[in-house]
């Protein structure tokens, strides 16, 4: 067991530099209210478990979020399915030019396409900025095993995107009636 | 790996603009720095313990504790008084608003660390002074609350604990079990430190009152309510182990109440 105030110092550490990332990466899975009390009870984790967190702690800290997430969901039945949430659609107007907004709405339906488990893999390289081990790390996984659900996920998201809207609309409503 | 598509992915984060740094002061961060590490609260004295089983259990109880109030001084459980204002049950559930709701389990999943909760609601309150104690339990879980009403009304959490272990035994209609008996304390960095004395238990059918006695000699009068007992004194103080119970017929008998380990 890591001696007290060592502890409390390895803790403070973790917090500062972790926060934000944690905070982040809940943010974007529960409504607002319970953000803080997810990141508090993953810090709590990690202070009950000291001893466990690796150096590099931000992948270990979100694998716990995400068990935190988990709980509450079967717990108290309110949270949706763990899904990453996309930003609300912008207002019109506000993404530049034409093709640069066509782009981002292609890119949106597409992303909008994905399953759930293509949506997390994406978020944790593309949001949390994780690399191919941190973000196996933080599913339970083999870095193999992320690559390759990586890799996949990207093509279906580039498949998706580059299909006319049309299409991707039919596409969309065949799955959501599964 | 930054494909210009997964740069267009990274503009689609909802969470992009989020600030929330943290800081060595947060408050967050102090609860959890103010909670023990250890599946035994580590600044326990040696007589308190977790419930029977606990420690045995394969999964680990987290001790929260929430430390806001400072009860470092002498004075601070001033208007403590050895027979406790017993509350109804609207009033417990408006004093224990701010308790937890819950316990937790930390448990080694294939996956890392798994937290869960188990639901614990209030059992009994009692009021001695400014303070009140509150009991809570849940499936194989306690929890103790001490609160303090602030001057808005609201109350205020001074000392929280929670612990799982294996269901306490329901005791013969003229016994009582222990669950837990000791004091417990508890430091947030130089702000606020204080110490509880508590002892609760089970109470059978029969138990009409449980009455403690401090080592200093002064008597306590436990609340029994619906088939639980608890007291409190202030951290300074500790009680001895046996206790005297008053049944529902008059009768009285001396009974143990030590924690089995």
């Amino acid at each position: 067991m890591v001696e007290d105030v060592r502890a409390r110092e390895l803790l403070t550490q973790m917090w500062v530099e972790q926060h934000e990332a944690v905070t982040r990466f809940v943010a974007r899975r529960v409504a607002p209210a319970l953000v803080d009390d997810v990141v508090s009870e993953t810090f709590l984790v990690a202070w009950r478990r000291l001893d466990a967190v690796p150096e590099d702690a931000k992948p270990w800290l979100l694998g716990v979020a995400r068990n935190v997430l988990a709980t509450h969901l079967r717990t108290h039945g309110r949270w949706r399915a763990l899904g990453v949430r996309l930003e609300r659609e912008p207002l019109p107007g506000t993404e530049g030019p034409d093709d640069v907004a066509a782009d981002r709405a292609d890119l949106r339906r597409a992303w909008e396409m994905l399953s759930d488990a293509d949506r997390e893999v994406i978020a944790l390289v593309a949001w949390d900025g994780l690399t191919t081990v941190e973000g196996a790390r933080v599913l339970g996984v083999r870095p193999s095993t992320f690559s390759v659900r990586l890799t996949r996920a990207r093509k279906r998201l580039l498949a998706y995107s580059g299909l006319p809207s049309e299409t991707a609309s039919v596409l969309r409503k065949l799955q959501e009636a599964r | 790996m930054k494909s210009p598509m997964m740069l267009g992915i990274a503009a689609l984060d909802p969470a992009r603009d989020l600030k929330a740094p943290g800081r060595p002061d947060d408050d967050a961060l102090a609860a959890i720095l103010g909670s023990s590490r250890a599946a035994i609260p580590i600044r326990r004295s040696p007589r308190r313990a977790v419930l029977a089983g606990a420690a045995a259990a394969a999964v680990v109880a987290v001790a929260t504790v929430a430390t806001v109030t400072s009860l470092g001084t002498p004075t601070a459980f001033a208007g403590w008084s050895a027979v406790p204002t017993v509350l109804s049950d609207e009033e417990m559930t408006a004093r224990a608003a701010s308790c937890e709701t819950s316990a937790h389990t930390i448990t080694d999943g294939a996956d890392g660390p798994q937290v869960e909760d188990v639901p614990i609601g209030p059992v009994l309150a009692e009021e001695r002074g400014e303070y009140t104690y509150v009991l809570l339990t849940g499936d194989g879980a306690v929890g103790e609350c001490l609160v303090v009403a602030q001057a808005s009304g609201a109350t205020e959490v001074v000392t929280g604990d929670t612990v799982l272990g294996a269901p306490p035994a329901a005791p013969g209609p003229r016994d009582v079990t222990t669950l837990q008996a000791g004091t417990a304390s508890w430091s947030q960095g130089a702000t606020g430190d204080g110490a509880l004395t508590s002892a609760f238990g089970r109470a059978g059918a029969e138990v009409a009152a449980v009455e403690l006695t401090l080592t200093s000699g002064e008597r306590v009068e436990a609340t029994v309510h619906d088939g639980w007992w608890a007291v409190w004194a202030p951290g300074e103080a500790s009680l001895r182990t046996t206790a005297e119970l008053r049944f529902t017929d008059g009768a009285t008998a001396d009974a143990e109440v030590a924690v089995d380990r």
